[in-house]
């Protein structure tokens, strides 16, 4: 590493001052949101109390993950135009949620999307395996938060990685336990206020050393790499796997537990629909601002000097902020990057809680019949222990290249999850067994075909072929958890659920009946 | 409640309200897809596409921030349209339901 290029990977006075008020800014929201975390609905839901441009802004906290901030700025600097592409393909999901899936489920729901995949069903077996591709998802979609965040901690302020590991693991841990959704919401607005904050001001200012003259940034970029930068290239190589992710991404979303469930702190299905527009808003600005920073952080900083931190680029970002506004600004967006992590764990570690307590425990082991606070108490427990199991495979695959995984929870969540929500919310003749075999076909099919595909087999695995062709499994798992749904509710119909389905349409459509 | 249920189902304003709602979604889910797979499928065939100018930039980036652009409209577009058609519509059915 060249001696005086940046302070990154050092322990700076700024970063920890940040870090530490971030810290104390959302353990006091914790507090104030432990005392109004009591019943069910407060620890699942925030007491319904969220408006719908609060939920708008926690919605884009969730999915901006230090990941994509740091990640796709990182591919664009590095590998130039093919970053955009990747961007957009992470946005296009958000409008189908709207369209399809928001308005019903808030109608249809009460704290997680399996109450309504359930809802005219076997509660048992469809919420069983409901909740087990909810925790399968949150756990691929946890691994690479974990070891990303361990990662990223010690390039950016030197702690060791495992200490990184815990800390995140501790303070996330601490919001859910103690303030619910309620402080897991809020600590999701601050961080994405934070986080488009800062983004916009490493753009301003960028744009401030080119004058305001965008051309001028990227011929810039073109003088230096040449114009391969700025045309499609590797991404697009094999058109097929392009679409088999572009598919995995766009309905993935609509299947993801932790953005599903954010559906239900919100009072009725037009705050629903208004936050999913905001979110749609506050996303797709702030991908275009990590296009500009990628392209800035090549032209100013070069891909030489950030490949020397990192190869895959993810260094750009803060490195970019270092060489703009100094250490003081490189300790702020350090300290945002962190928040980041923190907050997306959190609300993945409450989705997975919530599928143990209130899906599998509540109604499946105790059929209904548990009080409020045992539910909640196992909701606590439940906490405890997918944050110990976050810390614990955090530490486990710390080195290993966990990108992947990300790619596989949209799989699962499209394949294993969206499939069964829509054909129960839509279609009058879906049956338990039908809800079944969608959902363990996605599952498995999705899982299965990721082990034996070339990211697997010849990235991890280093064999020199793959027998599944493609990278991403979306295109074959999707589809064919639609056919199994479809053919096993015709084998075994069921005339209780056919029969509710006219009841339920009131309340899809009109939000009657809807959980207040 | 059963048979209120069966003719309100039936209630011209609940099927307009349905067969409405579709509709926009339809159109505007097939919009999205449009998008992003022409997008793509450029991206994937038409390569030397790319290396076009327009304005002084490479013509990738103002397709790429259109792209990202229009997804948010879209969904700007359809909540517009709900708050002031959609909710009417749900009004004037849970109106009814309410007098029986």
């Amino acid at each position: 590493m060249p001696e005086k290029v940046s302070a990154l990977g050092q322990v700076s006075v700024e970063t920890i001052a940040f870090f530490l008020f971030f810290i104390c800014v959302t353990m006091g929201i914790t507090y104030w949101a432990s005392k109004r975390t009591k019943t069910a609905k407060e620890f699942y839901a925030a007491g319904r109390s969220i408006t719908g441009f609060q939920n708008g802004l926690a919605l884009a906290g969730d999915y901006m993950s230090a990941a994509s901030f740091l990640g796709i700025a990182g591919l664009v600097a590095m590998r130039g135009y093919d970053g955009l592409l990747f961007s957009v393909g992470w946005l296009v999901g958000w409008p189908v949620l709207l369209l399809f899936i928001a308005e019903p489920l808030r109608n249809l729901g009460k704290f997680t999307y399996a109450d309504v995949v359930a809802y005219r069903l076997s509660q048992k077996p469809v919420r069983t395996c409901a909740s087990l591709a909810t925790l399968i998802t949150v756990i691929f979609y946890l691994i690479p938060q974990m070891v990303g965040g361990g990662t990223l901690i010690k390039l950016l302020l030197g702690f060791p990685y495992e200490l990184s590991v815990v800390i995140v693991g501790i303070v996330m841990i601490s919001y859910i336990l103690f303030g619910g959704m309620l402080a897991t919401t809020w600590v999701q607005i601050i961080k994405a206020g934070l986080l488009i904050g800062g983004a916009t001001l490493v753009v301003l200012l960028s744009l401030f050393t080119f004058n305001f003259d965008l051309p001028s940034l990227f011929n810039g970029v073109v003088a230096r790499y040449g114009e391969a930068a700025m045309l499609p290239g590797l991404l697009v190589a094999n058109p097929l796997d392009t679409i088999s992710l572009g598919i995995a991404l766009m309905i993935g979303v609509c299947g993801l537990p932790h953005i599903l469930m954010r559906f239900y702190t919100v009072p009725d299905q037009k705050a629903a629909r208004k936050s999913v527009a905001w979110a749609t808003g506050w996303i797709g600005y702030f991908y275009i601002l990590t296009f500009i920073i990628g392209f800035s952080a090549c032209s100013l900083v070069g891909r030489e000097v950030i490949g020397k931190f990192d190869k895959g680029g993810n260094m750009s970002a803060p490195l970019l902020a270092e060489a703009l506004g100094g250490t003081l600004f490189l300790g702020f967006l350090s300290a945002v990057a962190f928040a980041t992590i923190l907050a997306v764990v959190a609300g993945l570690t409450l989705a997975g809680a919530a599928a143990l307590a209130h899906d599998f425990y509540a109604n499946v082991i105790r059929r209904g019949t548990a009080t409020e606070k045992e539910s909640i108490k196992i909701a606590k427990l439940s906490t405890l222990f997918l944050g110990i199991i976050a810390i614990t495979l955090g530490i486990v695959f710390k080195g290993q290249n966990v990108a992947f995984l990300v790619g596989l929870a949209f799989a699962v969540a499209a394949s294993a999850n969206f499939p069964a929500l829509f054909l129960s919310m839509f279609w009058k003749n879906f049956s338990t067994g039908g809800a079944v075999a969608s959902q363990l076909t996605g599952l498995f099919l999705s899982v299965g075909l990721i082990c034996i595909s070339p990211t697997v087999m010849i990235d991890i695995l280093k064999y020199k072929e793959a027998i599944f062709p493609l990278k991403n499994p979306g295109i074959i798992s999707l589809p064919a958890a639609f056919i199994a749904g479809y053919i096993v509710s015709l084998m075994t119909p069921e005339k209780r659920a056919q029969e509710m389905f006219e009841d339920e349409k009131l309340r899809t459509y009109l939000g009657v009946g809807a959980e207040d | 409640m059963s048979m209120k249920r069966d003719e309100l189902l039936q209630d011209p304003d609940f099927v307009q309200l349905k067969s409405s709602k579709w509709t926009i979604s339809l159109i505007l889910g097939a919009l999205v897809f449009i998008l992003y797979y022409g997008f793509v499928l450029l991206m994937a065939y038409n390569k030397p596409f790319f290396a076009n100018k327009i304005w002084g930039l490479y013509v990738g980036i103002p397709i790429g921030v259109f792209v990202l652009a229009s997804t948010i409209l879209i969904t700007v577009v359809y909540v517009y349209w709900a708050n002031r058609t959609y909710d009417d519509l749900v009004a004037k059915v849970v109106e009814k339901l309410k007098k029986g």
